[in-house]
This record gives C-alpha cells, structure tokens and sequence, in this order.
C-alpha cells in the first residue's frame, strides 16, 4: 500500500502517463523531422490542454499555432531527460495567459457561470453512466470554475497523473505553491461538479 | 503548505477525471490548417531559430520541414494526405518552398488566414502529363522510358499558377496522385510500371516538390527491377541532393539488397 505521503507524488491516473520513450530521446532544434514528428504526435495533447485551460473553441486554431511557434523556438532548451509533455503544457500554459488577459476573451469567460448553470440543468446523468465525452464537458466547465493558475496545477497533477514535482517544474512554481494551488482548485472543482448534478456514488 | 495537508481528491471526483483524462481528438482540418500556417509561419520567420536555420542552410531547410511533416502523415492514409492537400492549398507552401529567396517578409501570419480545406472528400483523379517542359538536371528519366500519352495541362498550368488557386492545388493534387500510382505498382511488384509512372512524374513535374519521395522511389524500383547500376547512381544523386532526408534508410536498404 502506498503511504498517505506518497500517494500525493504517484500519478493519480494511470491512463495518461508520460509520452512514448522514443519522444523522450534529444530533441534536435535543427532537425525540421523532429519538430514534424513532435507536431504529429502532440498536436492532440497541445489542443486538450489549451482547452482545460480555458481557451474557447473558436480561438483553439490560433492559440496552438503560438504554441507550437513558441515550442519551435524552444526546442534547444529542452531538457531530454524530463518528461516532454509537462514541458509543453509549460508552453500552453504561458500562451493561455496571454490569451486570458486580452479583454475580448475576458466578456466570454463571464460567461462561463452561467453556462454552468445552464449545462447543470440539462446534465442529468450519474458519473457512473456517463460517457467519457460527457466526462470530459464536464470536467472542462468545471474547470472554468478555477483560476488559470488553479486549472493548471489540477489539470497536470489530477489529470495527467504528473508528480508535483514535475507539476511545479512545467509551471516554474515552488513545490509548495503547487499544493497549495491544488488544494484550493480541488475543493472549487468538487464544488462545481457537484453543482452540476454529479453526486458521490458511494454511501 | 506542502503535500502531507493535501486531503486526497474524492473517489468519485477521481473517476470523472479518469473517465475525461483522454480528452477529445481534435478535428483533423484543424490540425491541417494548423500545420499549414505553423509551416508558413517558420518559413515567413525572419529572427530565431527557423530564420536563423534558414540562413545557415539555405530555403530546403523549412522545406525539409514540411516534406518530412507532410510525409509522415501521408502514410496515416486519407486523413495524412487531407492533412498535405489542405496545407497546400490554404498556405502557399509550394510557392515558398520553391522561392530560392527570403519568404515575403516579417511578421506574424494574421489571424483567420490561409484556411487550408481538407481535401478528403475531393476525387484525386491521376493524372497522365507527358507533354511538359524541360527535364530535371539533376534527374532526368531513365534512358528507353517513355513517359505515358495525353494531355498535360495539369502540369503547365499547375507552373503558371499559384497553388494557392484551384488549378495550382489540383495541379499538386494530380502530382501526388501520380505518385501514389507508383507507389502502389512497386507495392505490387510492378516495378517496371512504377518507373514508367516515376518517370512521368520526372517529366511532368521536374521542381516537384515530393521530389525527394519520387527519387526515393526510383531508387527502390529500379532495385526490383534489377537495374542495378542505374539504382546505385541514382542512389547517389540522392545522397547527394537530399542529404538529410528522412527516406535515406529507404533508399540504403535499397542498395544493400542489391546481390554482390
């Protein structure tokens, strides 16, 4: 059994670990195949993470071409030794933000309320039925819910199995900010899903 | 406060994030239009590494990029190749990877712009072209090769025009549909059929840009076909003007198979 201290640094799920080892070998900055294959491969996960963090649907296009110019540019500073993908949400992350401040995304992010609402209204389904699809609409406004900073931490740590470590690294926090942060985006994610009709199943 | 404070995520909290941790698979014109702006983009870059890579190796280096992008994905099938036909169409590529010269300048590729169509639901018709223009320098067509008959307007108009318009994208669609037909006679044994076809692609289409991929098939044709000193020099060629190409294995392992 793992200790109570422990379990925080094990990846929660199992299903999102790190990437394949061969995306863990050097990356060549000069090398246009590396990039290409690295655009291949992670353009899923670049995408599902730019929308865990609040960037709308219509606006996804625009934003991963930064990120994707951004990791570009970067390539060099990439360490082969740390796991690719939190190194990428790094990216994301800091292209969200900027994403956020504008004022224009702002109006659309008040939105984000009431859509739950409504969303909670119309979801009726227990967790237990639920397809991953409806899952995942209603992780996503949950997280709405949280602060960038909060999703983030959540996202990586609760959702993609990451150790705070690891977390805290992609993110250039300290470690205990992390948990910090997640403890506070945990409590206003349950929050959220509770108020969108998911009930704890077990007496 | 550190990790022993942390109460752990409630179970069913926990089994909604497992069930969404997948996410959701992007729509694939997304990505290709993504790829075909991140690709004018690097090779509109004049600063940072794109420009500075550009400078150092000259245009073929972004143009490797996109090669190797776009064969990657043509080998996923009809998503792969809506994934190239879409870039072509919405990004300018063909034109920026055969200008020997600066892309058109600076500055970030606007938002909205070139939305390249997937091209998936669009009939690639092969395409016979004989009657076009001067041959490739590097690679002229196999001695005693004639290339097929008929009408050749895809290829010249295909020159004359942007691949931006309609008659410069099915000028590369009918290229790559002629390679694909090679493709599939040396996968079934006909290697003399697909060096007729490549062929007429060298013919047709001698600054083509799957250049690399048609030479790389030649070399692995004329192999099966048992011309083997035709494949070495042609092997060479290859080396030579493709000298990180990513179909190099290919074309190695062709040359090795050849009997001592």
């Amino acid at each position: 059994m793992i200790p109570d201290d422990r379990a925080h640094e094990t990846p929660i799920l199992s299903t999102m670990g790190p990437p394949p080892a061969t995306a863990r070998r050097e990356l060549d900055s000069t090398s246009p195949a590396d990039f290409a294959a690295l655009f291949d491969r992670e353009f899923a996960y670049v995408w599902n993470s730019l929308r865990r963090l609040g960037v709308h649907e219509r606006d996804l296009e625009d934003v991963t071409h930064e990120v994707f110019l951004l990791v570009h540019r970067n390539l060099s500073t990439y360490d082969a030794t740390r796991p690719l993908r939190p190194w990428l949400f790094g990216f994301a992350h800091r292209v969200a933000a900027d994403y956020r401040r504008l004022a224009r995304h702002r109006v659309i992010l008040a939105g984000d309320a009431a859509d739950l609402e409504s969303f909670a209204r119309s979801e009726t389904a227990h967790h237990a039925e639920l397809a991953a699809r409806d899952a995942v609409a209603i992780v996503e406004r949950a997280l709405g819910q949280l602060s960038l900073d909060q999703r983030a931490v959540l996202v990586l740590h609760d959702l993609e199995g990451h150790a705070m470590r690891v977390t805290a690294e992609a993110l250039s926090i300290a470690i205990n900010t992390g948990y910090s942060r997640l403890r506070a985006a945990r409590a206003r994610f349950t929050a959220a899903v509770r108020a969108m009709g998911l009930n704890r199943s077990d007496p | 406060m550190s990790k022993t404070e942390l109460a752990p995520i409630e179970s069913d909290v926990l089994r909604l994030l497992e069930l969404a941790s997948g996410g959701v698979d992007p729509p694939a014109a997304a990505k290709n239009r993504v790829s075909t702006r991140l690709v004018d983009s690097l090779l509109r870059a004049p600063l940072g590494q794109a420009g500075e890579a550009r400078q150092k190796r000259g245009p073929s280096g972004t143009a490797d990029a996109w090669r190797a992008l776009s064969m990657r994905t043509r080998r996923l099938g009809p998503v792969g190749l809506a994934f190239v036909l879409g870039g072509v169409v919405g990004g300018g590529v063909a034109t920026a990877l055969r200008s020997p010269g600066p892309g058109p300048g600076p500055g970030p590729v606007a938002r909205g712009a070139p939305t390249g169509r997937a091209a998936s639901d669009d009939r690639v018709e092969e395409t016979r072209a004989a009657s076009a223009s001067e041959p490739d320098a590097d690679f002229p067509a196999p001695a005693g090769e004639a290339a097929p008959t008929g009408p050749s307007t895809t290829a010249s108009t295909q020159r004359r025009t942007g691949p931006g318009s309609p008659s410069g994208a099915a000028g590369l669609r009918a290229e790559q549909a002629l390679l694909d037909a090679a493709r599939r006679a040396l996968a079934a044994g006909r290697a003399d059929e697909a060096l007729v076809r490549l062929a007429a692609h060298v013919k047709a289409y001698p600054g083509s840009v799957f250049a690399e991929e048609r030479e790389a098939l030649s070399v692995n044709a004329l192999v099966q076909s048992g011309r083997y000193e035709e494949a070495r020099a042609r092997a060479a060629l290859f080396v030579r003007r493709f000298p990180r190409s990513m179909l190099l294995s290919s074309v190695e392992a062709a040359i090795d198979a050849i009997p001592r």
